[in-house]
C-alpha cells in the first residue's frame, strides 16, 4: 500500500502517495479501505462516481466521504480504483460487498476530515489526511 | 505564546495577535507538558479566533489533539453575533455516556457475571451492523426519532416515562428538524438505531466501589455494592454524515469569516446556514439519545433474563459530550444567551440551576466520567464555580495520551490478561480494538478527577469499579 501512518493522539493520520495525481487519488481510496477492512480480495461489482472538483483538496475529502457512504449503506469495498482528475473527479471503482462471514471490519472510520489536509508534489504526489475514528 | 500559571490546576494563555479572547487550560504541571507535545494548544488557540467568542476558550484536563476544536475544548459564542462550527461538535454528534443503577448487587451478579457479559455481547449490536441493530427505522418512524429522541424510544416501549427527566434536556432537543437531515444521513444511520458502534464505544458493568458523599449518592439512587451499567455511544452513521454534509455545505458560503483551520469552518448562528446546521445537529442528538435509551433498556432486559428475575433499574443520568447548546450564562455580570460548544466535554450544572432535573434540584446534576478500559469511573456533580469558570462544563473521560497505532505497537495481549486476572470480563469482536484502548494509552483518571475537583469544577460523588466490558 502506498501510505504511511503519521503520529496523531486520537485519530488516524496518514500520508498517501502516488506517481501521478490520478494515482494519488486512487491510492487514497485504497488506503482508507485497507485501514478499515480485512477481506478476501474479489471483484463483484464496478461502481462509477463523479465528484465536483473545484478545489483538489476538497475533492479528495469529498471523494473519500462518498466511499464511506457507499461502504456504510451497501457495504461496498473498493479493491481497484481509477480516477480522472478534471473539473470533476471521474471515478471507476471495482470491488466487493462486505460479507460479515468472510470479511472483518478492522476499524470504523467516521469521516475523512480537512485537518492538516495538504496535497503536494516532490518526487511523487503526496497527501496528508486525518480520518476521524 | 505566553502560558501563565494561575493556580496548580489552572493555566492561562494570554491574548495576543489575532486572538479575540485568551484561553484557559484546566490541567496540572505534568499534563501540561504532555499536551505541549502535540497540537492541542495550537487547536485551542485557533478557537479564540472565531467571531463572537466570549470570555475565553477552555481546555478540560482530559484534553488532547483532535480536529478543529481539540478534544476537551469548550467555547461559548454570543448567539446574536457569534458563530456555530460543526468542528466544535465533531462527527459523532451527541456522543455521550449513560449510567443506569440496577436493582442487583455484586454479590448476586458475581456467580453469573460471565454469563451476563456473554449475553450482553451477543444481544447488543456492535461493530459494523447492516440490519442487525435493535430497532432499525426509516421514513416517518425515523422522523419521529429525530424529532422526539428518547421520548419516542420510551413511547415505543424502550424504557419508562421517568427515565426522561434524567436525560440531558429530557432526551429531546426541541429545535430538531428532520427535514434538515439529508437522505444520505437517513439511509446511513437509520438502520443503526440501537447499536454501539466501535472505537472507544462500550457497554460496561460496574459496581459502586466507594461513596464520597452519601447524601448526594442517595439522591442519585446509588449505594455501595450496587451494580451500575454504563453505555458510551452516539448518533452512529447518521451524525457522522450530518456533520460531513454541513461542513461541505458551509464551504460554499461566504460570511467573511476567516478561520485558521478548515475544520473550524463556521457560519453565524442566526444565519439560515447556521439555523439549518443547528436543527440537523439537534435531530442527530435526538437520534443518539434514543440510541442510548434503546441499548440500555435492552441490556437491562438481557441481565434480567440471565438472572431469571425481573431486574428493575433507575436511570442515574445521560449526558452529551459532543454538542452545541443554546444556554443562558452570566458573563461579566450580564446575562447572555450563548451557543456553548462542548467537544469532548460534559455539561455539569449545579444545584438549583433551572435545567437541573427536579429530582436533583438540591444536589446538582450527575456527571458521568468514565475512565479508560479497566480503570475506575466516576459520577460527579456540577458546582456553582463551574458555571462561572467553564460555562458549567467539565471533562468527559480520561483522554488519550497515545495514538492508536502506537498503542498497538506498545502493548501486548498480557495487558488484557492482567485485566482479566483482576476479575474483569472483557469481550470484543477484535483484540486489536481492545489493545488500542488499553489503560496505558489514556491519562490517569485519578489525576483528571483531582484536577476537576482542585479547580472546583465538580465534586466526585461515587467511584465505580468495572467488572465486565463489552467493546464495540
Amino acid at each position: 500500500m502506498d501510505y504511511i501512518f503519521l503520529n496523531h493522539t486520537a485519530d488516524i493520520y496518514i500520508c498517501v502517495s502516488g506517481e501521478t495525481k490520478e494515482r494519488l487519488f486512487a491510492n487514497a481510496v485504497l488506503s482508507m479501505y485497507d485501514i478499515m477492512v480485512e477481506g478476501k480480495r474479489r471483484i463483484e461489482d464496478i461502481r462509477k462516481l463523479k465528484v465536483d472538483c473545484i478545489n483538489e483538496e476538497d475533492a479528495l475529502v469529498d471523494m473519500l466521504n462518498e466511499f464511506l457512504y457507499l461502504f456504510y449503506t451497501c457495504g461496498f469495498v473498493c479493491v481497484e480504483c481509477r480516477v480522472k482528475v478534471d473539473e470533476k473527479l471521474d471515478i471507476e471503482a471495482s470491488g466487493y460487498y462486505f460479507d460479515k462471514d468472510k470479511d472483518r471490519l478492522k476499524m470504523e472510520i467516521k469521516a475523512a476530515t480537512y485537518e492538516y489536509l495538504r496535497i503536494k508534489k516532490d518526487d511523487k504526489w503526496r497527501a496528508n489526511i486525518v480520518f476521524d475514528v | 505564546m505566553k502560558i501563565v500559571k494561575i493556580s496548580p490546576f489552572i493555566y492561562d494563555i494570554e491574548r495576543e495577535g489575532d486572538m479575540l479572547v485568551p484561553a484557559r487550560m484546566f490541567t496540572d504541571e505534568v499534563l501540561l507538558e504532555r499536551i505541549k507535545q502535540d497540537r492541542t494548544i495550537e487547536q485551542l488557540i485557533n478557537i479564540t479566533h472565531l467571531p463572537g467568542i466570549v470570555k475565553r476558550a477552555l481546555l478540560m484536563p482530559d484534553g488532547h489533539q483532535g480536529y478543529g476544536f481539540p478534544i476537551g475544548g469548550v467555547a461559548a459564542f454570543d448567539v446574536e453575533k457569534g458563530v456555530i462550527s460543526p468542528g466544535g461538535v465533531g462527527y459523532d454528534i451527541n456522543c455521550g455516556v449513560r449510567s443506569v443503577a440496577l436493582s442487583v448487587s455484586l454479590s448476586e451478579m458475581k456467580s453469573k457475571l460471565e454469563e451476563v457479559m456473554r449475553a450482553l455481547y451477543l444481544r447488543i449490536p456492535k461493530g459494523m451492523v447492516s440490519d442487525a441493530a435493535i430497532y432499525p427505522v426509516r421514513g416517518k418512524e425515523l422522523d419521529n426519532i429525530l424529532t422526539c429522541g428518547a421520548r419516542m424510544a420510551v413511547k415505543k416501549g424502550f424504557g419508562k416515562e421517568e427515565d426522561l427527566e434524567r436525560i440531558e434536556d429530557g432526551g429531546c432537543l426541541v429545535d430538531a428538524d428532520p427535514s434538515m437531515v439529508s437522505e444520505e444521513a437517513r439511509e446511513r444511520g437509520g438502520k443503526e438505531l440501537g447499536s454501539l458502534g466501535s472505537g472507544n464505544h462500550f457497554l460496561e458493568m460496574d459496581v459502586v466501589d466507594e461513596i464520597y458523599d452519601k447524601g448526594v449518592a442517595h439522591a442519585f439512587g446509588l449505594e455501595e455494592g450496587q451494580m451500575v451499567l454504563l453505555v458510551h455511544t452516539g448518533s452512529r452513521g447518521l451524525g457522522h454524515q450530518v456533520c460531513g454534509d454541513y461542513i461541505k455545505k458551509m464551504r460554499s458560503t461566504d460570511y467573511g469569516i476567516t478561520v485558521p483551520d478548515r475544520e473550524l469552518i463556521s457560519v453565524p448562528i442566526l444565519s439560515e446556514d447556521g439555523k439549518e446546521y443547528f436543527s440537523a445537529m439537534c435531530a442527530s442528538a435526538n437520534f443518539a439519545f434514543a440510541n442510548r435509551q434503546i441499548i440500555s433498556f435492552k441490556a437491562v432486559e438481557t441481565i434480567g433474563e440471565v438472572l431469571k428475575r425481573n431486574v428493575d433499574y433507575n436511570l442515574v443520568y445521560d449526558v452529551c459530550h459532543n454538542i452545541a447548546k443554546i444556554e443562558e450564562h452570566m458573563v461579566d455580570g450580564k446575562k447572555m444567551r450563548l451557543c456553548v460548544h462542548r467537544k469532548g466535554a460534559t455539561r455539569a450544572f449545579p444545584p438549583r440551576h433551572k435545567l437541573t432535573p427536579s429530582s436533583f434540584k438540591e444536589v446538582g446534576q450527575p456527571v458521568n466520567i468514565p475512565g479508560s478500559m479497566g480503570s475506575y469511573s466516576y459520577i460527579c456533580v456540577g458546582t456553582k464555580e463551574a458555571m462561572e469558570e467553564s460555562f458549567g462544563s467539565i471533562c468527559h473521560g480520561a483522554g488519550r495520551i497515545m495514538g492508536r497505532r502506537k498503542a498497538l505497537k506498545s502493548f501486548k495481549k498480557d495487558v488484557l490478561e492482567d485485566l482479566e486476572k483482576r476479575g474483569i470480563v472483557i469481550l470484543s469482536p477484535s483484540v486489536r480494538s481492545l489493545l488500542e484502548e488499553v489503560p496505558g494509552a489514556y491519562k490517569d483518571i485519578e489525576e483528571i478527577i483531582s484536577i476537576v475537583e482542585g479547580a472546583n469544577l465538580a465534586k466526585k460523588i461515587v467511584r465505580l469499579r468495572p467488572v465486565g466490558i463489552v467493546k464495540g
